[in-house]
């Protein structure tokens, strides 16, 4: 298949890999993986951006095809060359999904993926930059953007803007690892904007507070890019941040590493705007704009705000200070139409400079930006300021997420929006969704149809209020999760008789078994909960201490699906095939026959092992199997070398189904499907369907988005498979 | 570590390594990665079918046999059994010898891994195994001797394996014990499957 370069996009994905543009130290290091890192930080002062790799990718705008090119041949920089060789990552960024809208504008799922696996090279403020061709200047700034009212393409939904890497930079930074790159499969075209909007890309989860993307985790954003008519070029920079952790090794993240590993100006800026009367009209008029700055470093280490809006006033404005909220602060400004513009949506640009950028070199801007649209002469109603959403309320039923929100008092609300951030199994990237439009005077929404999640795990919501005249400029947001969907599991033992003599297996051991179980569905959404919480149930019978195939069928027939139907049985016996060490699960096709009442689960006595080698996973893997009729990501290892197996039999969406593997049993539903684990051996955190490692931790575990949205989607179609308990 | 005069004596240290390398590679096939590798396989608690190919015969001889030496010397029973099984899953019947020493030990597994390696010597090592005071040992050689499949070159032991579980018929207590007995007879004369006990090899 032949891809034009029509849009070339170019990936530099910046990493932690101890260099920097204006350092006075050596050359780069290269990432050593062992255990016994030796780290070293080859920056200096207020710069922790890091170059790790470099790509092209070419979209076909009348097939939407794409692909991606991951450049060897970057004889301008050295030091990518150098790390692509060096790091597997060459194949790190992955077009998911690519679709058209009816609003113009194309939406391109795009999966980075971390190529190192050791949570040293934990990073953070991950961000995709989009650079275009633009035509609206801020000439108080010395700023070119991209408009589409002016037939620029631009992205639209951008989570910020940033000058960084923009085309001016080129060959300005010492090695090449902060500045723009063109490469060599790109269109002769470059970009031409100066700034530039961003895409984060952080690893789910609500334990994640700072942004961080881990180590050997693959996340991907939902860029939607207004498309001019005809070809165009864009360039794409991938942006980290980075700083050695105060441990080594790192066991967590979010606290071994320091706050100056975040970006070092605000990571996020949200707008607000309150008309005064009739807000901005063609006459003059007067709007409240109101601006928070999130910043990891605190408000000190930041200047107030200034606003620019070379349509109504000249110069910059600069905000006044105003209180001070959870991780943010809050400033404002009252502005007028003083130039007396025409009806309409006017760009106007929020900057907020570090303090860190007195020292930065020009080439690095250390100021977090955002453009927002002022309207003059259309009223756009205020935010909405306090929104909730419910955590597991026991008052509500099964898989419902209450929403409530201050109602405004203000005329120019006529309703409220409310949007879900969903997992999109056809573009592979999360997306928000609109799921309800309430109108004013109403306070509250039951969402009757979230996904299963848990507190690790929640919900993301947000709420804006809208007119004829269009939406609010910014918008509340909370996250929720519904009650833990309860599933029942029964746990049997063999033992010499009915009395338990000679059981095969501990009821302490059972308990942790089925503790860590637990532990890791709650993160999903589903709570197992014991039909026998003080013991076990006996299976009396020494023929099936050493039991085979066959053998289990019989002994399930005849214990669990005769006396706990209703419950996943999951069975404890000496040996299977002689193995005490194995452990499996009884998966049945079609899905309606998948059902508590078949399931079952072997367990052999020593499939935990112990000590050091103890396999806390074990349960919960097949549980896997049982829950959301997953297929063992490892037999995707063909050759048994511990490195996930790519592309011949899995590139379509990299998933299973358009492959069935030879043995079909647990695959015979297409929506058992799942996106590639794209880690290795030494990944973490872990696919749950990979393989076991002794000696980790249950928490290292984790399905991927895609598997964790196929879960819900099997338990909610096949929901009566799974009674009650 | 002194790199004085490192150049001059390149020329002269180069070849010594080549050829201490080329001994080493031959007398070990494999390195402590693969070993690493095994090691982690054989811990999977799902089955890995070792006898599809993915190793060479000599990767798994070696690193089996070295595995199952390590294991005994660290006393970590655990991987002996695993390393144990995995030998009667290569079907490999280098591994005869160490499965039969340890009859002292892991006898069941060793008589659940000899049935899964279809050669005379097999045949001979688990024919006693009938006798013994384990019932579940007794168990695990009914199956092996069922299992093992006889082909022309294994007439003799054939009539062997009938001869004593017909003897072992007479004598056995354990009613499914009897009826495996009986399985194993049928399905070592017909190729009958007649007890679900024989469908999972």
């Amino acid at each position: 298949m032949r891809y034009l370069p029509l849009f070339c996009v170019l990936m530099v994905l910046f990493l932690s890999l101890g260099c920097s543009g204006h350092s006075t130290g050596p050359n780069p290091v290269v990432p050593d993986e062992s255990s016994d890192i030796q780290l070293s930080e080859n920056r200096s002062g207020n710069t922790n951006r890091f170059l790790l790799g470099y790509y092209n990718i070419g979209i076909d705008p009348d097939s939407l095809e794409a692909e991606i090119f991951p450049l060897r041949e970057t004889s301008i920089h050295l030091n990518i060359l150098n790390l692509l060789e060096k790091a597997p990552c060459t194949n790190c960024v992955k077009v998911k999904g690519l679709s058209g809208t009816p609003n113009n504008t194309i939406l391109v799922s795009l999966e980075f993926t971390h190529p190192l696996n050791n949570p040293v090279f934990t990073v953070f403020d991950v961000r995709g930059i989009i650079m275009t061709i633009g035509s609206r200047w801020f000439p108080a700034s010395g700023l070119l953007t991209s408009d589409l009212f002016l037939g620029n393409s631009e992205l639209v939904n951008a989570d910020g803007h940033t000058t960084l890497y923009n085309v001016t930079t080129f060959g300005q930074s010492q090695g090449g690892f902060q500045e723009y790159i063109h490469g060599k499969l790109a269109t002769q075209m470059y970009p031409d904007t100066t700034l530039n909007g961003f895409m984060r890309h952080a690893t789910s989860g609500s334990g994640n507070l700072r942004n961080a993307l881990y180590a050997g985790n693959a996340v991907t954003s939902e860029y939607e890019i207004y498309k001019p008519a005809g070809y165009f070029v864009l360039g794409y920079a991938v942006d980290a941040s980075w700083a050695l952790p105060y441990n080594n090794p790192v066991t967590d993240p979010q606290t071994d590493f320091p706050m100056e590993a975040n970006c070092p100006e605000p990571w996020k800026l949200d707008a607000n705007q309150n008309p005064v009367g009739l807000g901005l009209t063609s006459s003059g008029g007067e709007t409240v704009l109101t601006v928070d700055v999130y910043d990891y470093q605190g408000k000190l280490s930041h200047y107030v705000p200034y606003v620019e809006c070379p349509e109504l006033w000249d110069g910059q404005k600069s905000t006044s200070y105003k209180s001070t909220g959870d991780g943010y602060a809050t400033f404002e400004i009252t502005v007028s139409n003083e130039k007396l513009a025409g009806d309409g949506f006017y760009q106007c640009l929020i900057g907020v400079r570090d303090v860190e950028d007195n020292t930065s070199p020009d080439y690095l801007d250390l100021t977090a930006y955002k453009i927002v649209r002022l309207p003059v002469g259309f009223a756009i109603p205020p935010n909405v300021e306090v929104f909730n959403a419910s955590d597991a309320d026991p008052t509500l039923y099964d898989r419902k997420v209450e929403l409530t929100w201050e109602a405004l008092e203000s005329e120019l609300v006529e309703w409220y929006d409310i949007e879900r951030l969903d997992f999109s199994t056809d573009s592979g990237g999360w997306v928000w969704v609109p799921v309800k439009s309430a109108p004013q005077g109403v306070d509250n929404w039951i969402d009757p149809n979230p996904r299963y999640s848990g507190p690790e795990n929640p919900i993301h919501y947000r709420i804006w209020t809208s007119n004829e005249a269009g939406k609010s400029l910014g918008y509340a947001e909370d996250t929720g999760y519904p009650k833990l969907r309860n599933v029942g599991m029964a746990l049997w033992c063999v033992a010499e008789d009915a009395s338990g003599s000679g059981a095969v297996y501990s009821w302490a051991t059972a308990t942790k078994d089925f503790n860590d179980c637990n532990t890791f569905w709650n993160r999903y959404g589903v709570n197992f909960i014991l039909e026998n919480p003080t013991g076990f149930l006996w299976v009396g019978n020494p023929e099936y201490i050493q039991i085979n195939g066959g053998e289990a069928v019989d002994m399930h027939d005849g214990h669990g699906k005769a006396q706990t139907p209703h419950s996943i049985s999951n069975y404890y016996v000496g040996s299977v095939d002689g193995n005490s060490h194995k452990a499996y699960c009884n998966a049945y096709c079609p899905g309606i026959y998948h059902n508590t009442e078949n399931i079952f689960i072997i367990m052999g006595k020593d499939a935990r092992g112990a000590g050091a080698e103890e396999m806390p996973v074990i349960l919960a893997h097949e549980c896997g199997h049982a829950m959301g009729h997953f297929w063992d990501v490892y037999l995707l290892d063909t050759n048994k070398n511990l490195i996930l197996d790519d592309g011949t039999s899995c590139q379509a969406n990299n998933t299973w189904c358009n492959t069935p593997p030879e043995i079909p049993v647990l695959f015979c539903d297409i929506n058992a499907c799942y996106a590639q684990n794209p880690g290795a051996h030494a990944t973490n955190p872990w696919n749950l369907m990979w393989y076991s490692c002794p000696g980790k931790a249950i928490g290292n575990y984790n399905l991927t988005d895609r598997q964790a949205a196929y879960a819900g989607l099997w338990l909610q179609e096949f929901k009566n498979n799974y009674p009650f308990p | 570590m002194t790199y004085k005069g490192e150049k001059m004596k390149f020329k002269y240290i180069l070849p010594i390594i080549i050829f201490l390398l080329a001994i080493t590679s031959t007398a070990y096939a494999i390195g402590s990665e693969t070993l690493d590798n095994l090691i982690f396989l054989l811990a999977q608690p799902e089955p890995a079918d070792w006898s599809d190919g993915t190793f060479d015969d000599a990767i798994l001889i070696e690193g089996f046999e070295a595995i199952y030496e390590m294991s005994i010397e660290e006393g970590n029973d655990s991987r002996t059994r695993s390393v144990l099984w995995a030998m009667g899953e290569t079907g490999l019947a280098s591994f005869i010898p160490t499965l039969i020493n340890e009859f002292e030990n892991e006898t069941m597994i060793a008589c659940y891994a000899l049935g899964k390696i279809s050669v005379d010597a097999s045949v001979n090592a688990l024919i006693p195994m009938l006798e013994n005071e384990d019932r579940y040992v007794r168990e695990a050689s009914v199956w092996g001797l069922g299992n093992i499949t006889y082909g022309a070159d294994l007439d003799d032991a054939k009539a062997d394996a009938l001869e004593a579980l017909n003897d072992r018929l007479d004598l056995e207590e354990e009613t499914w014990i009897v009826e495996m007995i009986e399985a194993a007879i049928i399905l070592i004369e017909t190729g009958l499957i007649t007890d679900s006990v024989f469908e999972t090899m």
